[in-house]
């Protein structure tokens, strides 16, 4: 997976320039020297023969779109996905079409994956049209996507790691292929840690390859060596012999450059028996060791003249293969370094026109060819040309170090700038993370205090429900209980009495009409608590103030007109029918006073009595529990002041 | 000369009620039961027909209000009279029916020989009631405020310019408790402050002390 980048990648660019009609070779220039050759060897069978199955496997979604009963949705986009994949390296305008819907479609399912997948596509297709601009603007666009990705915690790491990787080294290599160094390294060194993190070996070492070389072309030996060193060992690690032959070639110029004699010799040397069994395979390859090893050959103090000649020719005689024109500069500037040394200068001044090339990017090079040139020219007693040689040198090398230190300048600026975002973006969702989780606490504290209290509403809430059905229950009880001992009791027994009455000859009649009369009287009590009518037909003050009237030693008073419900009113007149008949039953009250007064919303029933009174130990008993629980459900209370000899004063309090 | 018998119809809904009190009634000297009915309707139509002298009128009827048929009765037909004979012992009932003009109230547990009396009395013009059904208006019209004994010790310290926590500690009772009784003094007697409320009590005292 991870080898993919670098593969299948220049092998869609040659389709696709191809069908432009443009000259591979020209295009290709130093970007193919950096990556091409890492991985066309390995996969110019693979990738055609892949590239044949890609061919069928398009025709056939094509058929399938085009069939009577075409997919849609998700399955719509993935199939324009591969489509587009698949139409990428041979026809760019089918690809684009393709490429459009499944966009389009990946907006609708909301699947950033495949719209990550397409951008970078798309991508992939201005580069393919030069268009750098275009392109890293939509390798940009799905590097957030994918970054976007990482945030939303669906994807795996390896999903991830696969997107990220992929996108820093394709922005990468269209730097790369523009000339900005510094930004290409900076890329490429973003790409590094997904690889590590993942053990990707052979990635690693092309990573460190890549940047080696562009750090060699900049001038800067030091960070070559080092970024050499270390594609070497990731490429012994990985057991991937090119990979350890490409970085010791680069090592190699390194040392030569450095005049480390042994170290270059001893690196090229393991390059070269990888170059030679690899010959007919990798001619620039083989003609550029062998044109290392000529320059070895020409190092201060270790000079060997037929030597370095033989080498040297051997890389011109690879000229014929094909290749791109900074190796033939290569094998033509060495050639003449040789003809040089051996103080044969109009052969030297043949090579060295030879290496120049007006074209050329390598500036850092090119000056070096302008500068033997110039040498040679002055052996040859041409001051002119060897002053125009040197003019032309020295203007290469001040616009090189302008261009090289303004470019420089720009690049690292926007690295800084990207930097500086990324910082940015970092430290803001860091903080929102850290507000995040701290709404997340508070609101966790927040629903659990709700929670508590819900919980408690409601287990008092119930707690509340099972009394009162108790209670109603109880009470209903308890009445009944009432009603069937007074029916029993006094009903019951002045019937039997009349019964007997009756039976006796010499009874009068009108002892019998009294008993009946009496007989009456109590029916009529039992059945006016069972319901008093006055209390539907006159409100609670008439039904009291006529069960007052009824009751010997009661007076009711009232205040104004008072409004309640019929529930309220049936439960206060229980309470007072309750109070009055406690204070005759148990305090042998001679006068008892039942008041009904409103204040606002509150309603009060008083029942004051001048009874014996309770004690302590006796208040709320049995009555005063019933009367609580008759008006529980209207936020009532109960207040009872009383003492032994003083009376009992009973105030109910309800909210209406 | 036959003496004449003061013609009466008895409205009950009990129809063996109205046959015992025909029967009793028909057996006195000056009363005569000529039309008994079981409902307001029955004895409507009959009405429109012929008038009696006196009507017995029960309360609790199946088809409509009492004293709604007492209101057109005595609009209707102003020389007949009316007296409830009813189980009905409650004041706002007997009030409601007195305020209707009713000229007799009698309850059930009465004597015949007081039904007669009260059937000649009304015929006469002098409106009957017993003396039970008497008690009970007097006691219902019963109007003045009654203090209950705390509400009187309270109104009292009030009265001598004590403060809330000192009627308290006299009476052994919370300061909020001697609020609340203060609140429902002012209820009690109409007024809005302690000062009106002082003012009022000390003048009803003075007249209750003169009246003694």
């Amino acid at each position: 997976v991870e080898f993919k980048l670098y593969t299948t990648f220049p092998t869609h660019l040659g389709g696709v320039y191809e069908n432009k009609n443009v000259n591979l070779q020209d295009i290709m220039k130093r970007f193919h020297l950096i990556i091409l050759i890492a991985g066309l060897l390995a996969t110019t069978v693979a990738a055609s023969a892949y590239n044949d199955n890609r061919n069928a496997r398009v025709d056939s979604l094509e058929a399938l779109l085009k069939g009577d009963n075409p997919p849609t949705g998700q399955k719509l986009m993935y199939i324009c996905e591969e489509l587009m994949r698949g139409y990428l390296p041979v026809d760019a305008a089918k690809a684009e079409k393709y490429g459009r819907m499944a966009l389009a479609l990946s907006y609708e399912t909301g699947d950033p994956q495949i719209r990550q997948y397409v951008l970078r596509h798309f991508g992939l297709l201005s580069y393919g049209r030069e268009d750098f601009t275009e392109a890293i603007d939509r390798f940009n666009q799905a590097l957030a996507i994918a970054d976007s990705m990482a945030q939303s915690g669906r994807y795996t790491q390896q999903d991830i790691d696969d997107a990220q990787s992929a996108l820093y080294g394709s922005i990468a290599n269209v730097y790369n292929l523009q000339g900005k160094s510094h930004l290409a390294i900076h890329y490429y060194q973003l790409a590094l840690p997904i690889f590590e993190r993942n053990g990707w070996l052979e990635s690693q070492a092309v990573l460190h390859h890549n940047i080696a070389e562009l750090y060699l072309a900049m001038g800067n030996h030091d960070k070559a060596e080092a970024h050499y060193r270390k594609a070497i060992g990731k490429g012994q690690e990985s057991g991937d012999s090119l990979m350890v032959a490409l970085p010791q070639r680069g090592l190699a110029k390194v040392y030569i450059e450095k005049g480390w004699y042994a170290e270059a010799q001893q690196t090229l040397q393991s390059a070269c028996r990888y170059q030679q069994a690899h010959k007919e395979d990798d001619a620039p390859g083989y003609a550029d060791v062998m044109a290392s090893m000529a320059r070895l050959n020409l190092m201060e103090g270790h000079r060997n003249l037929q030597q370095a000649k033989a080498y040297a020719r051997e890389a011109a005689a690879m000229t014929d293969h094909e290749m791109m024109f900074e190796d033939k500069s290569n094998i033509m500037a060495v050639n003449c370094e040789v003809a040089m040394a051996a103080r044969q200068w109009e052969e030297a001044l043949t090579y060295g026109l030879q290496a120049i090339h007006d074209d050329s990017t390598a500036t850092h090079s090119e000056a070096g060819y302008y500068k033997l040139l110039a040498e040679i020219y002055i052996q040859l007693g041409q001051k002119d040309k060897a002053q125009q040689m040197v003019d032309k040198m020295h203007g290469m090398m001040s616009r090189y170090a302008t261009e090289h230190y303004q470019s420089g300048l720009s690049q690292m600026e926007v690295i800084y700038e990207t930097e500086k975002k990324k910082a940015e973006i970092e430290a803001l969702s860091h903080d929102r993370r850290m507000y995040g989780w701290m709404l997340v606490g508070a609101v966790g504290v927040l629903v659990m205090l709700v929670g508590l209290l819900v919980y408690r509403q409601m287990a008092n809430r119930r707690q509340r429900a099972l009394l009162a059905a108790k209670v109603a229950l109880e009470t209903e009880t308890k009445e009944r209980h009432i009603i069937a001992r007074d029916l029993h009791d006094s009903l019951g027994g002045m019937l039997s009495l009349l019964k007997i009455n009756l039976g006796k000859e010499d009874k009068t009649t009108d002892e019998t009409v009294r008993q009946v009369d009496n007989i009456m009287a109590e029916l009529r009590r039992v059945s006016h608590h069972l319901m008093p009518e006055e209390l539907l037909h006159g409100g609670l003050a008439t039904a009291l103030h006529d069960f007052a009237v009824s009751t010997p030693g009661a007076r009711f008073q009232t205040t104004g007109d008072i409004r309640m419900s019929k529930e309220q009113e049936l439960a206060l007149y229980r309470c007072a029918y309750e109070l009055v008949n406690n204070a005759l039953r148990h305090a042998q009250a001679s006068h008892i006073t039942i008041e009904l007064m409103q204040q606002q919303n509150e309603v009060t029933l008083s029942v004051c009595d001048d009874g014996t009174g309770i004690c302590e130990g006796e208040t709320g008993g049995m009555g005063i529990k019933n009367i609580s629980e008759r008006i529980a459900p209207y936020h009532g209370t109960v207040n009872t002041v009383t003492g032994r000899g003083t009376g009992t004063e009973t105030h109910i309090t309800i909210n209406v | 000369m036959k003496k004449y018998k003061i013609d009466v119809y008895i409205t009950d809904d009990h129809q063996l009620l109205n046959e015992g009190l025909t029967e009793v009634i028909n057996r006195s000297s000056s009363v005569h039961v000529s039309k008994t009915f079981t409902t307001l309707s029955d004895c409507k139509a009959a009405l429109a027909d012929r008038r009696p002298d006196v009507l017995l009128l029960d309360i609790s009827m199946p088809d409509g209000d009492t004293g709604d048929f007492c209101s057109w009765v005595m609009a209707t037909y102003p020389n007949v009279k009316i007296i409830v004979v009813t189980i009905h012992d409650e004041f706002s009932v007997i009030k409601r029916m007195m305020d209707k003009g009713v000229q007799g109230y009698l309850l059930k547990n009465t004597t015949v020989d007081e039904l007669v009396e009260a059937v000649g009395s009304v015929w006469r013009g002098r409106p009957y009631i017993s003396r039970e059904v008497e008690d009970i208006i007097r006691k219902g019209n019963e109007k003045m405020v009654v203090l209950t004994p705390i509400e009187e010790k309270v109104l009292a310290l009030i009265c001598q310019g004590c403060t809330n926590p000192q009627i308290g500690r006299q009476l052994n009772l919370s300061t909020e408790t001697i609020n609340w009784y203060r609140k429902r003094l002012l209820t009690k007697f109409g007024v809005n402050n302690a000062v009106n409320l002082v003012t009022k009590v000390m003048k009803e005292q003075i007249l209750k002390q003169e009246s003694r």
